[in-house]
């Protein structure tokens, strides 16, 4: 646990330039441990998700580095970010973005498709068993219930065994229930298969089951404290 | 105002961009219709107008043995415009009028309203007012003397005494005021042997007016002249009796030939209201309150009974109350193949606007749903919406439409008015009723093109809205295919063709079009849409270029054309007669020539292999079998100077130094030709490679020459035809022509070196069977003729930058030289003014073709804004799913191929129907041009499909280019967290 799997150094992200430009993250650096939980809380508009899409490299820096396993995220050219984001991470929404016409199993198996692997059928079907989402195989995401789409988007997380999983606000838009049930299966993964899980959220509760919490406030780290060893 | 309402209002407010471009497409449509449908009435009214300054207002015409039975019975509340035309008696012409007019000098007593009825009006002085004034043709200046000691109005003392010349030689032209004594008689008709004489074919019972042709009958101005010809037995002639002298004021001169006033026999001299008239009156009357031809006909019949009638068919069909065999129904039958394309093209322009829009907005009719609107209030909502965009879009459209039609016809009226010497002002026309049919047609295509989106937008339900997964419609049609998909138990096995092309990406395509909204259908339905309309485009261009060819519009490139044969036996000096005339016509003053040629009519003969279908189709009337494995067809040999033949020979890629061996006559062929046989054109192909012709330049009966050869064919019973040729000798026992198998004919073996389809300069249209040799070796070939009937013809052209007074100043040349030609009667020679002459239809094909053609254009940007239209929001739609995929880690080439494999499936779901509807319009406008052009056979326009289906490709191209760089732009962040 002491190996760190994910050193963020220095980022800074604005948008837009001259007189509208926006500083949305200002000079953020830490390190994010190998297994850890770790959860990112802030206000509306406190770069949380800024932060979030650069450590999934979703969006490019200003400046400042990505560092994921020890090598530079953005370094990377387009095409390699594309098989960096399929491979080393998992991506989880609060708006689940499921792709519509895709149904349940090719939403799931989409990164391992993308990737031009074939799709290990065992650990697709162990996968839809612990998430709960057996006989809803061939459903296409309209079809399903908020909960049952984003069981879907956690299974697309999970699926190629990235290093990290990255959710933003996975529970925003579930009840009480289902929020529950989604935390289960992230942070059992995290416990048992140790992956390293970074989870923005407004939730207290949530944020006190972590391992550590990071507070930004207009782009900056205001607080970053460790609640469990 | 309902809260609905106000909810519409203000959406549409907010959304500025989206209303703006919605109204654009609804303005837009309404613009087009609304110029075709008013470019329809300007046309329809200037063909009116121009009928009405040419032949004036007249609706029906009969003919009465009294004037004054005929106004009685013109007494009805319909007819409520008359004007007489009596004949007074006819004067013969002396031989320079006979040249210029034909026979007599007709002398009719004028009544009524005859200046607005038959657009009889003085081009110099004054109508004529009583029975001893006459207004002459202006050609009569020159044609009548004065009577001695009469003094023009104002004119020159000194000239009036000049002794007034016998025949042809007045001294002055005549002038107003002047005297005229005219020796006026009857038409009367004598039989050899008294008794009567049965019309030939030649001239029917109904232009003699009689169906049989009695001794001593009386012939009035509409009768054609008596001939030899006129009887079957030759026994009938006509000459003038109870001859009169009579002397008339001239008041007047006139320079407008029409229907009224031209006769075939002469163009008549008008008088005032005449009582003591005794002759035949033509009765023209406006009968209003009809609405058909037919009804017209019966209206006329019940005012005249068994009196024959005629209508006035060109007014009434620019009335649109006539429809025409012909040409007519072409113009009528491709104006509406194109009505259906634009109506067809708008309504889908007004459709995708408003598909889009509620697309884009299935979320907010969620919203409306879950606070409790129903069904209904959503529909109406939209519905409403469409209202106001079509109460903006559909005036600025007709005004837009009325503006730009307006416009095209300032910028094409005065080329028109340039070309139409003495048609009235081309000029816009708005039809109340022609504008009202368009907004009415717009407004009908709003509301359709709104409801289907409407009613899909209220059937969305609130919560499926509101998620927003809707945004893509899933139809049960994509569940049963997400379900049975195997992807369950072998995800992403490659099975479609898009999946095997493309890879992942093709995969995803084929996934989304199977599972997929009705975009991806929108977008095919623009592609097609955009061939259909670019291939009528071409299409249209295609069959225009056609008729306009048949019709002869392309034969008018110079001003003026002298026409002239000589009956000189010998050929040679014949030919130099014609150079001399030609030469000495080139040193006018502000003439510029423009070539020479001289032509040759002669028999020829082609084995079949070489014979094209003017040869040996049935339609083909003077052409047919000679015998087993040839044919013959009266053709034409055109004789090009030295210059002229090199550089047609150069155009026909064929060597000009193989011309000139004077031992092996050789020719270019004109591969086609064109035929008219009154009601509809012919198109025909001639020779359909190179080979040998033979010639039938003259031949010998019994060991004398021919004085000529007469070239018929007959239809057989087997339903061919055969080519016969007839030999005119002067020792033929019977008189009636030597059949073809007794005669020796000298034939010359012509070997045509190349088949071209350019006619040469001077003979734009071929219409029969036509070889291009150089001039100078027709004599050495024997390409001359030898018959000593024959007649050398040739033809000259020149430019002038005045015309008329060039026309004039070579007529004087004509007059001067035209004994060289040989015997006056037998030669002939004549000056046209071409610019003046160009006659409606021609100008009518050249303005429906520029019409046609800027209409297309314009269709054909809205096409490839239609589809710029559906690909790019296509696109843009789905900004969102394409931000998920990338985040889900597709790389840029799987995304690239994905959006490639989507192109190819449009293209493919879009251009095969597209390319399938539009051979139907083309077949369609193929079908309209065959009711007047015949012999043209339907082929498949593949040029202009490849044409299509390249822009097409190209606008797609742009259309996903521009559309992802939007969804670029819009970084996959943004998308991504964008939840509305």
């Amino acid at each position: 646990m002491d190996m760190d799997i994910l050193t963020v150094s220095h980022l800074t992200k604005v948008y837009g330039e001259g007189e509208n430009a926006t500083v949305a993250l200002n000079d953020v650096s830490f390190s994010i441990a190998e297994g850890e939980f770790v959860a990112i809380v802030g206000s509306s508009g406190s770069g949380k998700s800024t932060l979030l899409h650069l450590m999934g490299g979703v969006d490019r820096p200003t400046s400042g580095t990505v560092l994921l396993n020890g090598t530079d995220v953005y370094s990377r050219s387009d095409e390699e970010l594309a098989v960096f984001r399929r491979r080393e991470v998992g991506l989880v929404y609060q708006f689940y973005n499921l792709v519509p016409v895709l149904n349940t199993v090719e939403n799931m198996t989409l990164p391992v498709a993308l990737d031009g692997r074939p799709v290990n059928e065992a650990r697709c079907t162990a996968l839809v068993e612990k998430l709960g989402l057996a006989g809803l195989e061939a459903h296409l995401p309209n079809q399903l219930s908020g909960g049952q789409q984003q069981r879907v988007a956690i299974g697309r997380a999970l699926m190629n065994g990235p290093a990290v999983v990255l959710a933003d606000e996975p529970t925003g838009n579930l009840d009480t229930r289902n929020s529950a049930e989604i935390m289960g299966l992230l942070t059992e993964s995290n416990r048992t298969l140790g992956q390293t899980l970074v989870v923005i959220t407004h939730d207290e509760a949530i944020a006190l089951s972590a391992d550590r919490i990071i507070a930004i406030e207009d782009g900056s780290v205001v607080r970053d404290e460790r609640i469990r060893p | 105002m309902s809260a609905m309402t106000r909810f519409t209002l203000r959406s549409l407010g907010a959304n500025r961009v989206r209303t703006l471009v919605t109204v654009a497409g609804v303005a837009l449509a309404a613009a087009l219709l609304t110029a075709v449908l008013t470019s329809y009435t300007s046309l329809e009214n200037f063909l009116y107008r121009d009928e009405v300054q040419r032949n004036g207002l007249w609706t029906a015409q009969v003919r009465v043995p009294d004037a004054n039975d005929a106004l009685a019975a013109a007494e009805a509340e319909d007819v409520t415009a008359t004007a007489l035309l009596t004949d007074v008696g006819f004067v013969a012409n002396d031989e320079r009028a006979q040249k210029r007019y034909g026979r007599y000098l007709p002398v009719i007593a004028l009544d009524g309203d005859v200046e607005a009825l038959c657009a009889i009006r003085p081009s110099e002085g004054r109508m004529p007012a009583a029975d001893d004034e006459v207004m002459l043709p202006e050609g009569y200046r020159h044609l009548l003397a004065a009577d001695a000691g009469s003094v023009a109005e104002g004119g020159d003392p000194a000239a009036a005494e000049a002794p007034a010349a016998g025949e042809g030689a007045a001294a002055r032209p005549l002038a107003l005021g002047d005297a005229v004594t005219l020796d006026l008689g009857q038409r009367e008709v004598s039989v050899a042997g008294g008794g009567s004489a049965a019309p030939s074919a030649a001239a029917n019972a109904f232009s003699m007016g009689a169906p049989t042709l009695q001794d001593g009958m009386r012939l009035d101005s509409d009768t054609a002249l008596v001939t030899a010809d006129s009887s079957v037995d030759g026994s009938a002639a006509e000459h003038l009796v109870d001859v009169q002298q009579r002397s008339l004021t001239v008041v007047g001169f006139y320079d407008h030939a029409n229907n009224a006033t031209v006769t075939s026999f002469g163009t008549v001299a008008l008088t005032g209201p005449d009582p003591q008239a005794a002759g035949t009156t033509a009765l023209y009357m406006v009968v209003d309150g009809v609405g058909s031809a037919d009804q017209m006909e019966e209206r006329v019949e019940a005012l005249f009974p068994g009196v024959p009638s005629y209508l006035h068919g060109d007014l009434l069909r620019a009335m649109g109350m006539r429809s025409e065999t012909g040409i007519w129904d072409t113009f009528y039958a491709m104006v509406c193949v194109l009505a259906v394309v634009i109506v067809v093209a708008c309504i889908s322009l007004i459709y995708n606007a408003f598909a889009i829009s509620v697309a884009e907005r299935t979320r907010q009719f969620g919203l409306l749903a879950s606070i409790g609107a129903s069904q209904r209030q959503i529909r109406r909502a939209v519905l409403l919406e469409a209202l106001v965009v079509a109460a903006i879009g559909v005036p600025v459209g007709i005004g837009l439409g009325l503006g730009g039609a307006a416009l095209v016809f300032a910028m094409l009226g005065p080329s028109i008015s340039q070309m139409l010497v003495g048609s009235p002002d081309f000029m816009l026309c708005v039809k109340p009723s022609a504008v009202a049919f368009a907004a009415g047609l717009s407004l009908v295509t709003v509301l359709v093109s709104a409801w289907i989106p409407a009613r899909r937008a209220s059937r969305a339900s609130a919560v499926d809205a509101l998620r927003r997964a809707a945004d893509v419609r899933m139809p049960r049609r994509a569940r049963r295919a997400a379900a049975k998909s195997s992807a369950v138990r072998h995800p992403w096995k490659r099975r479609s063709l898009s999946g095997r092309v493309f890879g992942l990406g093709g995969q995803m395509a084929t996934i989304n079009a199977k599972r997929g909204s009705a975009r991806g259908r929108t977008a095919s339905t623009s592609l097609a849409l955009a061939v259909v309309l670019l291939m009528t485009a071409g299409s249209l261009t295609t069959h225009l270029s056609v008729l306009v060819n048949v019709t002869g519009v392309q034969s008018i490139d110079h001003d003026i054309e002298v026409n002239g044969f000589s009956s000189l036996s010998d050929g040679a000096a014949a030919l130099d007669a014609s150079r001399a005339i030609y030469e000495r016509m080139a040193t006018v003053d502000g003439v510029e020539p423009r070539g020479f040629s001289v032509s040759e009519g002669m028999p020829l003969i082609v084995p079949e292999a070489m014979a094209g279908s003017a040869f040996t189709s049935d339609d083909s009337h003077s052409a047919g079998k000679v015998a087993s494995g040839s044919y013959g067809a009266s053709g034409l040999v055109v004789g090009l100077d030295d210059d002229d033949f090199a550089a047609y020979a150069a155009a026909a890629g064929a060597d000009a130094g193989l011309f000139a061996d004077p031992q092996a006559p050789r020719a270019i062929a004109v591969g086609s030709m064109s035929a008219n046989n009154g009601e509809s054109y012919l198109c025909f192909d001639t020779f359909t490679r190179p080979g040998t012709v033979e010639a039938v330049t003259g031949g010998t009966y019994e060991g004398a020459p021919l004085l000529g050869m007469g070239s018929y064919s007959v239809m057989q019973p087997d339903g061919n035809r055969d080519f016969r040729l007839q030999g005119i000798a002067s020792n033929d026992p019977t008189g009636e022509g030597v059949p073809f198998d007794e005669l020796a004919l000298t034939m010359v073996p012509v070997e045509v070196a190349a088949v071209t389809e350019e006619c040469p300069a001077l003979y734009p249209n071929a219409y029969s069977p036509t070889l291009v040799v150089p001039a100078s070796m027709m004599e050495p070939w024997g390409l001359m003729g030898s018959f000593s009937y024959d007649q050398i013809s040739f033809r000259a052209a020149f430019d002038a930058e005045d015309h008329e007074a060039a026309t004039e100043a070579l007529q004087d040349v004509a007059g001067e030289m035209e004994d060289s030609l040989g015997s006056v009667g037998e030669s002939y020679l004549n000056v046209q003014d071409r610019r003046a002459a160009i006659d409606n239809m021609n100008a009518l094909v050249m303005v429906v073709n520029v019409f046609c053609l800027l209409f297309t254009v314009i269709l054909t940007l809205i096409a490839l804004a239609n589809v710029f239209n559906t690909i790019t929001n296509g696109l843009i739609l789905r900004r969102r799913e394409f931000a998920v995929m990338k985040s889900a880690g597709m790389g840029n080439r799987t995304f690239r191929a994905m959006i490639a494999a989507e192109c190819a499936r449009y293209s493919l779901r879009g251009l095969i129907p597209g390319l399938l509807v539009s051979l139907l319009v083309s077949f369609a406008l193929y079908q309209a041009m065959a009711v007047s052009v015949k012999g043209f056979a339907f082929t498949i326009p593949w040029g202009y499909m490849g044409l299509s289906v390249a822009l097409v490709a190209v606008a797609l191209l742009l259309s996903v280019a521009y559309g992802l760089h939007r969804c670029k732009a819009n970084n996959v962040v943004e998308a991504l967290r964008d939840i509305a």
